[in-house]
This record gives structure tokens, C-alpha cells and sequence, in this order.
């Protein structure tokens, strides 16, 4: 009896184990609640960017960790986890930023509408040292008339920048608006030698 | 583990808050059955390493079954047996299909120790322990889940059973045998007292 006894305490005493701290993290990642997120260099300064199994799902400046947190649960409703980028993305981010024209990266447009995603896609074929007006966006995907809503789409771009959405400008030439502000907008095409 | 009598078994809120917004009170989930799923798993494979796959893939599984579950069956779950089972289903699948990791010694799993032992007992408490563990990592899986549920997860039989979709009795008997097995096998080895 005592040997059972004995043996109930020791197993007991096996109970001692604690979870590692990335498990919860990793958890919610693979489970599609949460991205990961680093902040890295772009030109137009430091940015943060999330991503997930599908993609790059989030580029946008923030003063701190915790802010681009927020902004990933208002935006995409995803948690956000702190995380080192896997070298291939980060690669392939380095060498796009630095004008590199066939460095393929995924995104995640899962966030968008079907009309926003078209947008987005369209746009992503703009190549780089172009531009193309808002009314060439809403044309080749099939929508002729809705280039306000095409306009809406675009600053809404969950991936400024590798969805290279200030390559779309106005009808009459203007530059037009951008979600970081035009003089960033005109700083991108200046650097990519489309305006000179 | 110990409730009281009538009270209602925390796992109900957690089932019909998961019912109510899944993605909300999942994390939640995961945040109070992590150490549990992990030390449940580390404690049927014997390998820390494998035991976190185990136990994120069994998480993963179990967010992926409740997205296609109604809300009246995720309110009817036993939510802490559920997850064991998912994770015991998890753990012999890996068991079986021997994909397991050999880890560095440093990721041996904690120990519990007095921290009053002098150093020469802790010593020999250590490799009892790990003797223990590796004697439960080699027990059929039928008596290591049972026995593993029973006295290092302190699960009632009833609990065990619903994890482990068997009956009380075949449960009860189960952990009967296994405490024999290890007890045997203790024995057997020089200087570890069972």
C-alpha cells in the first residue's frame, strides 16, 4: 500500500511543467488569430510589416510596437505577436525596397473585398518607373465607372509599397492623394524615375 | 481540482463564451489549457520538443473542428476533456509514426525539486524522476494516457473517460495496470526504489 502511496507522490510531483512562453503565440499564429510582426527599413524610413501563413498581410509606420498592435486588431482584427522575419521575406522586402523588379512576394488580401482585391491585384502589375490613372485601374478590371471606388481601394492598401499603390494617380496628372501623403507618394516615383 | 459539490464545472463558461465569439474566448482556451495540454503531452512522449508541436497542433486542430461546430454543440462540449483527447490523438499519431525529435539535454523538461534537498538527493531525486519519466514514456498507450490523466493531470475517472471515449470501469482498470506495469518496472531497476 505504502508503494502505491509512494508512487502517487512521485508522479505528482511530474506536474511541475510549464508551457513554453512562444507555445500560446504560435498557437494563435497557425490558428489565422494573430501575425507576426518586425519592423524593418523601407524608403520611406522604418516601417512595421505583419504577416502570416498566407502572405504580408500589413505595412504601416508606428511609433511603437504596442500602436502597430493596435492597428493590426482595428484593421485586420488579427493579434499582433513580435516576431524575428524569416530571412527569405526580409530578403526578398531588402532587395524589392532597393529596386529590384522580379522578387516575388505573397500578401494576404483575405481583409479586403472582392472589388478592393481586384484593385490591389491590378495595381500590383503597374511596373516599377510607371504610372497609371485611377481610370485605368477601374477599365481593366472591368469596371469602368467606379473609379472614386477604385480610389477608396487603394487607400485602404493594407501593403503600401509592395502593393505599389502610388504608382495610380489622377486622371488629369496630378499626383494625387496617398496613404503615407502625397510628398512620400512623389518621393517614391522620384526615386523609381518615373517623374523627373 | 477539487470543486464544490453542485458547482458548476468552469469548463461550461469556457464552452458557451467559445459558442458566443470563438475567436475572442479561444485565446483564452489556449491561455489556460497550454500548460496543461503541454505537460500532458511531455509527459505521454517524453520529450519536451515533441510535446509543443503536440500540444499547438492539437490547439490548431481543435480551432479548426469548433469553426465548423454550431454554437448549441460547442456549448455541449466537456471542453478540457475534449482538448486531451485531441491532444492524446495528436501524441499517438507522432508516437506512432515515430517522427519524434531527439533534443539537446539542456530542453529537458523542469523537474520538480525541493529546493530544502541537499545536493546529493536532488542528484538521486533527478534520476529517479527521470527514470520515472522514461517508464511512463515506455507504458502501452492505453495505460500511459490513463495514467498520465489520472495522477499528473489529477482528472476524475469521469473526466478520463469522456477523454478518452472508454468507459469508467475500462479506465479504472486501466490505471490499475498501468500502476502495476511501472511499479514492476521501478522495481526492476537497481536502486530506484518503487
Amino acid at each position: 500500500m505504502s508503494d502505491v502511496i509512494s508512487l502517487e507522490r512521485k508522479l505528482r510531483a511530474l506536474r511541475a511543467v510549464v508551457a513554453p512562453r512562444d507555445l500560446a503565440s504560435n498557437v494563435l499564429v497557425l490558428s489565422g488569430l494573430a501575425d507576426r510582426f518586425a519592423i524593418i527599413a523601407t524608403p520611406l524610413g522604418k516601417m512595421y510589416i505583419a504577416w502570416n501563413e498566407a502572405g504580408v498581410s500589413l505595412v504601416r509606420p508606428a511609433k511603437t510596437a504596442k500602436a502597430f498592435s493596435q492597428l493590426l486588431e482595428e484593421q485586420l482584427g488579427h493579434r499582433g505577436v513580435a516576431s524575428p522575419m524569416p530571412n527569405n521575406l526580409q530578403r526578398a522586402l531588402e532587395r524589392r525596397f532597393a529596386g529590384e523588379v522580379h522578387v516575388k512576394i505573397a500578401v494576404d488580401l483575405r481583409s479586403r473585398s472582392a472589388f478592393e482585391r481586384s484593385v490591389l491585384e491590378q495595381t500590383a502589375n503597374i511596373p516599377r518607373g510607371a504610372m497609371q490613372p485611377y481610370a485605368w485601374i477601374a477599365a481593366q478590371i472591368g469596371n469602368p465607372r467606379a473609379v472614386r471606388a477604385v480610389g477608396t481601394a487603394l487607400g485602404k492598401n493594407p501593403v503600401p509599397l509592395i502593393i505599389p499603390c502610388h504608382r495610380v494617380i489622377r486622371n488629369d496628372g496630378a499626383i494625387g492623394n496617398y496613404i503615407f501623403g502625397e510628398a512620400s507618394k512623389e518621393r517614391l516615383l522620384t526615386l523609381e524615375g518615373a517623374l523627373i | 481540482m477539487t470543486r464544490p459539490e453542485g458547482a458548476p464545472h468552469p469548463d461550461v463558461k469556457l464552452a458557451a463564451a467559445l459558442a458566443r465569439d470563438l475567436d475572442l474566448a479561444f485565446e483564452r482556451t489556449v491561455m489556460l489549457y497550454q500548460d496543461r495540454l503541454f505537460r500532458f503531452a511531455t509527459r505521454f512522449i517524453g520529450n519536451p520538443l515533441d510535446a509543443q508541436e503536440v500540444a499547438q497542433d492539437a490547439f490548431v486542430r481543435a480551432y479548426r473542428a469548433l469553426k465548423t461546430y454550431d454554437a448549441g454543440r460547442i456549448r455541449s462540449l466537456a471542453v478540457g476533456p475534449w482538448l486531451y483527447r485531441i491532444a492524446l490523438n495528436t501524441a499517438r499519431n507522432r508516437v506512432r509514426g515515430k517522427r519524434l525529435t531527439t533534443g539537446p539535454l539542456d530542453q529537458a523538461p523542469e523537474r520538480a525539486t525541493d529546493p530544502r534537498e541537499q545536493p546529493d538527493c536532488r542528484l538521486i531525486a533527478l534520476d529517479a524522476a527521470g527514470e520515472l519519466e522514461a517508464q511512463i514514456a515506455a507504458l502501452p498507450l492505453r495505460y500511459r494516457a490513463a495514467v498520465v490523466l489520472r495522477y499528473i493531470e489529477d482528472l476524475p475517472y469521469a473526466e478520463i473517460a469522456a477523454a478518452l471515449e472508454a468507459p469508467v470501469g475500462t479506465v479504472k482498470a486501466n490505471v490499475h495496470r498501468g500502476m502495476m506495469l511501472l511499479r514492476e518496472r521501478l522495481s526492476a531497476v537497481e536502486g530506484i526504489p518503487a
